[in-house]
């Protein structure tokens, strides 16, 4: 799937396993390296000390090699001698290594120039099972050997107060001419490791199945989309966690590079692509409400392994992914919502869906929210916030109506009619004051104070959503701006801000300008559900074409020049490392919706 | 008090509050105390590094003034030319208040404003910073704010609060508060709130361990850096945080040093209990007090079975992990030691540490108390066979007959002694040889020893009946907290069990 000679490599996607912690990237600037961390602390990759080179070594030194990973586990391989090593990853906080004519060694090298400062210290266990290592918050490591021998060096500079090299080497049996070795990673007292570990082989072939029972949770791809989907699905599996820590259930992970968290709306997302097992798909929907605020029903925007932030919020996105999969999937995944699942999840939505009523109210006495900054609506630099805030802001009125309509659904369910009389009540009225108040005949506009954001982001078209709620003119209208060519639609799908706007960015920006999969995914499913499935499928079609192309990138800039004043973007194509835009789970659920329910098979 | 001295390290604030004012140069600054780093939808949580957040300044109309300021543990003054600003804390209400005259207050994020998202609402102005709602609510005044949010830049221009005077007079609260909260209403004045806080601080001063009164000012400064780096963990437990400005992490075997402070044995035990014994386990001589002034004997049943699980884990880990010879232990990382710098890894890792066996030996004499005490007679026995044992290999390990030192126990290599962890054995007391514990109170630099983990080796030599050596050391600590101040809370817990064992 990746390798040094294969389309894809390490540098922006970085290879992972489903609930495990390890990380493995090519190093960006010195091509050719692969470097290994942990994503269980949750430092970002380009800032963290607990970082190792991984060196193939022939009698010793260090070697070139190329390498080559699949969900199975990756391999290097080096110029010369057969010598090669092999490196799998498993879900029980353990990585295996092994290899032939060839050793591996892994040096501490710090991200940001620190050196081995992440080593509190190593030594070699007393009871003889391997070398343990201290690392601080990144936990403890037992390096031990299985075959050949596992040596660690360690050199503790006293003037410094702190380690100047750590490194661990495995080296291959004098006879036999191979090696194989174990690290487990663990917090505080050291739990007994058992020796019987299962043969390589079984373990790569398990993961390889673990993979493949993953993936059967999604439809097919539409023809064409078949490739790339399996890069798509093996993302979403590589970055779901591991339950530790904060994280009591597995969740998805945004990506690996900056921080390991799971984004509350996220869950939704990856959620509505998992069309062939819809009690997963349910239980994605709910992880985030088991961190639910019991006062006011706020739920977290993040979640890691360390915590909860609850600070920082995200949209009401769980009655959009609800929405699609009904329509989609309605009769296997209504199974999932029997009376008493119903009963233990109809007060909690209903909390979420009156915390944005009660506390982001825009103060009228209506439904009608004002959201405080641009992350509450999920669009972090749209243009649609360019008046700053309070704002009215009708992507969060639509998503609001679709969560009322499915609070309704789960009152019904466990027998709540009059309430879901109510709810149902709620959404009609939001959607008419949002036809109402929001849309200039035009398009859909954000009012700070009374006053409509003159802006021409994608976000003035995503209440489409709504589908066939909406009065069929305002229909019309969106399918002809989104396909409108130059303007939202460029050649690799749509752009979150026009074309022809001076404010579209490709730079250090999300939504002001970047073509991001969210979007497309989002404004995709709302106009098929509206019934304008060819504009859909248009739309999906170019996005998910480019991510055949580039990868599976969560956005991207569609020129290398501003259209709208032809001046050179700030940010060229393709992606390169500064622009810090690497493979992620929610480009990658984002295609798998598009590629499996959008695009015509 | 005054404890302008402390507001560059530690800040002015309150033990139930988050609100801190700091010294940074000239000027003072409003904070928070640390969070914890997390991606906030600001970016990295600000809080979490609590370097200053808001400088305050005084102006007169366009004008900077100059100002100078007093503080005491309940009150800020800022005085200028033109006028003044006070400051008090009322901690039930989250609230920070000022209250000042003849000036315009200004509050100025400055390079410490980025990435902060800033809103102005009929409540007050919020920013985006510590986690929770921070909140300005002008009382009196009329307030300037620019909210605008830089697109391009996914946060606010950098905050800066005005506050002109209504009447010639200012008045400000700032609320921290949980996120989704109203403010409160505040109903005391904030000379009243100034003079509950000043109260309160007394009633703290007079909870920690007697200690000679000509040495109250000591006493004082003590008092103030564990009265107000109090932190509250996820758990609920109450802790006493190193400096909670920097940082709501701490270990226990702090707690267990700062526990020896407290008169009161719950106060005492909730902190030794507070986290999960760790490296290195100098819990026992915290329990040991707590055992022979009899507290634990009042205690609940449920606690006292839960504390013998407990550090019977914490044993057996050591036994498992970090002992080859029958009741002789191994540190493996220096960090475990609890100090910078040791000579004791010179011969390599792993290494029987004196101070380790010295703390393990104490362990299991606690067991065999605590054993007792649960009515596992026969675990007590095996507790103190233990004892035996381990003094034992204390003596022919690591005494060599000068000093302790430190030995590998793979090859048997010994180090160089440790100015400090070679004393540590001290703590046995009594339960050391009498020639011993003479020789290491001949050789013995008392200044070496003045630390949080140190301070117990001359506890022990107090309990070894080196009286003389004892209060001697004793006295020139104190002299010496008085001269350079105390810049540690645990430090300083273990200064005032000191100066009530000895003086």
């Amino acid at each position: 799937m990746f390798g040094t000679n294969e389309r894809f490599n390490l540098t922006r996607a970085t290879y992972s396993r489903r609930g495990s912690h390890p990380i493995i990237f090519e190093d960006f600037n010195t091509p050719g390296l692969l470097r290994i961390t942990s994503n269980r602390a949750g430092d970002p990759m380009a800032a963290t000390d607990f970082l190792f080179d991984v060196n193939l070594t022939v009698d010793g030194a260090p070697v070139k090699y190329t390498y080559f990973a699949d969900e199975g586990s990756l391999r290097l391989e080096a110029d010369c001698d057969c010598a090669w090593a092999e490196i799998a990853i498993t879900d029980r906080n353990h990585v295996r290594y092994r290899g032939e004519n060839a050793g591996l060694q892994l040096v501490l090298r710090s991200a940001t120039g620190g050196g081995a400062r992440a080593c509190r210290g190593i030594h070699a266990a007393l009871d003889g099972s391997g070398w343990e290592g201290e690392f601080g918050k990144h936990g403890k490591l037992l390096v031990k050997a299985i075959a050949g021998a596992a040596l660690a060096t360690a050199v503790y500079d006293e003037e410094k107060g702190a380690f100047s090299c750590v490194k661990f080497d495995f080296l291959p049996d004098a006879e036999t001419g191979e090696f194989e070795a174990v690290i487990h990673e663990f917090f505080g007292a050291r739990p007994c490791f058992c020796d019987d570990y299962e043969p390589f082989d079984e373990l790569v072939d398990n993961n390889k199945a673990d993979y493949a029972a993953f993936a059967q949770k999604y439809a097919d791809a539409a023809p064409g989309y078949e490739g790339i989907a399996k890069y798509a699905k093996w993302v979403i599996w590589s970055r779901r966690s591991a339950t530790a820590g904060a994280i009591k259930e597995p969740m998805i992970l945004f990506q690996n590079d900056w921080n390991a968290v799971a984004a509350s709306w996220q869950q939704s997302y990856n959620a509505m692509p998992m069309l062939e097992d819809p009690k997963e798909a349910w239980r994605q929907i709910c992880t985030l409400f088991a961190y639910q605020d019991e006062r006011t029903g706020r739920l977290p925007g993040m979640l890691t392994y360390t915590g909860p932030n609850n600070a920082g919020m995200q949209p009401p996105f769980q009655g959009f992914a609800l929405d699609f999969i009904i329509r989609t999937n309605g009769e296997a995944f209504l199974e999932q919502l029997t009376p008493s699942e119903c009963e233990r999840m109809y007060p909690k939505f209903a909390k979420w869906a009156n915390f944005w009523t009660t506390y982001r109210s825009a103060g009228r006495g209506d439904d009608v929210t004002a959201i405080l900054s641009p992350h509450e609506s999920g669009w972090d630099d749209a243009s649609v916030f360019k008046d700053g805030f309070p704002a009215i802001d009708p992507n969060t009125l639509a998503f609001l109506v679709l969560l009322f309509e499915n609070v309704a659904r789960l009152a019904e369910g466990c027998g709540k009619t009059a309430e879901a009389k109510e709810w149902n009540k709620r959404a009609e009225k939001l959607t008419q004051t949002l036809i109402k108040e929001h849309w200039d005949g035009e398009k859909f506009v954000t009012t700070v104070k009374g006053k409509a954001v003159d802006s021409k982001s994608l976000a003035c078209y995503q209440p489409i959503i709504l589908g066939k709620r909406l009065p069929q003119e305002i229909i019309d209208k969106v399918a002809e701006k989104l396909t409108e060519e130059g303007e939202l639609l460029t050649e690799i799908g749509l752009a979150s801000e026009s074309m022809t706007s001076e404010l579209a960015t490709f730079g250090i920006s999300f939504v002001c300008g970047r073509v991001v999969g969210p979007q497309n995914m989002i404004l995709t499913v709302g106009l098929k559900s509206a019934g304008k499935d060819k504009e859909a499928d248009l739309i999906a079609r170019r996005f998910c074409d480019h991510v055949k192309r580039e990868g599976v990138i969560l956005g991207y800039a569609p020129y290398d020049y501003y259209p709208a004043t032809g001046k050179k973007a700030d940010q060229q194509i393709p992606p390169h490392p500064a622009d810090g835009w690497p493979w992620s789970s929610w480009c990658a659920n984002s295609f798998m919706t598009m590629a499996t329910a959008i695009i015509a098979k | 008090m005054n404890v302008k001295p402390y507001l560059k390290d530690f800040g002015f604030s309150h033990r139930e509050s988050k609100h801190m004012v700091v010294a940074k140069g000239e000027k003072l600054w409003i904070s928070l105390a640390a969070t914890g780093g997390f991606m906030t939808s600001a970016g990295a949580d600000p809080g979490a590094v609590s370097a200053g957040l808001l400088e305050i300044n005084l102006f007169d109309g366009g004008t900077e003034l100059a100002y100078t300021y007093s503080a005491t543990e309940s009150l800020i003054v800022l005085e200028s030319a033109k006028g003044a600003v006070r400051i008090a804390i009322d901690a039930p209400s989250n609230a920070l208040l000022f209250e000042g005259e003849g000036v315009t207050l200004q509050l100025n994020a400055g390079s410490a404003g980025q990435f902060v998202t800033s809103l102005k609402t009929p409540a007050g102005i919020e920013l985006s910073i510590g986690g929770g709602r921070y909140l300005f609510a002008a009382k009196r005044g009329s307030v300037e704010f620019d909210d605008t949010w830089i697109l391009s830049q996914f946060h606010s221009v950098t905050p800066i609060l005005t506050l002109s005077p209504e009447g010639g007079k200012v008045a400000l609260v700032a609320y921290e508060l949980p996120v989704d909260t109203t403010p409160v209403e505040i109903t005391r004045t904030l000379d009243e709130c100034a003079k509950g806080n000043a109260a309160e601080f007394a009633a703290f001063k007079d909870g920690l361990v007697a200690t000679p009164a000509e040495w109250d000012d000591v006493r004082d400064n003590i008092a103030y850096l564990l009265w107000i780096n109090k932190g509250t963990l996820l758990s609920g437990a109450q802790v006493v945080l190193e400096n909670k400005r920097r940082s709501p992490d701490t270990q226990a075997r702090f707690q267990a040093i700062a526990s020896l402070a407290f008169k009161d044995a719950d106060t005492a035990l909730g902190l030794l209990t507070a986290l999960p014994f760790d490296a290195p386990p100098v819990e026992s001589i915290a329990l040991l007090r707590l055992i022979d002034e009899g507290a634990l004997a009042r205690a609940h049943r449920g606690t006292v079975y839960d504390l013998y699980n407990a550090l019977g884990d914490s044993a057996r880990q050591w036994a498992r992990e970090r002992s080859v010879t029958p009741g002789l232990y191994a540190y493996a990382y220096r960090f475990e030691t609890g100090i910078k710098k040791t000579t004791l890894f010179g011969a390599g890792e792993p290494v029987a540490a004196p101070d380790l066996n010295a703390y393990l030996l104490l362990q299991s004499e606690a067991l065999a108390k605590l054993a007792e005490s649960v009515w596992e007679s026969g675990d007590a026995i095996r507790w103190r066979e233990s004892v035996k044992t381990q003094r034992a290999a204390l003596i022919a390990h690591l005494w060599n007959g000068e000093t302790f030192v430190g030995e590998n126990v793979r090859t048997g290599a010994k180090s160089a002694p440790d100015p400090v962890l070679s004393y540590m054995p001290l703590v046995l007391g009594k339960r050391l040889p009498a020639e011993i514990a003479e020789k290491l109170a001949q050789s013995v630099d008392g200044e070496a020893l003045e630390s949080a983990i140190g301070t117990l080796a001359i506890l022990g030599l107090k309990d070894a009946g080196c009286d003389e050596a004892a209060s001697k050391l004793t006295l020139a600590a104190l002299g010496r907290a008085r001269a350079d101040g105390v810049d540690c809370p645990f430090y300083g817990a273990a200064l005032l069990a000191l100066a009530h064992k000895v003086l």
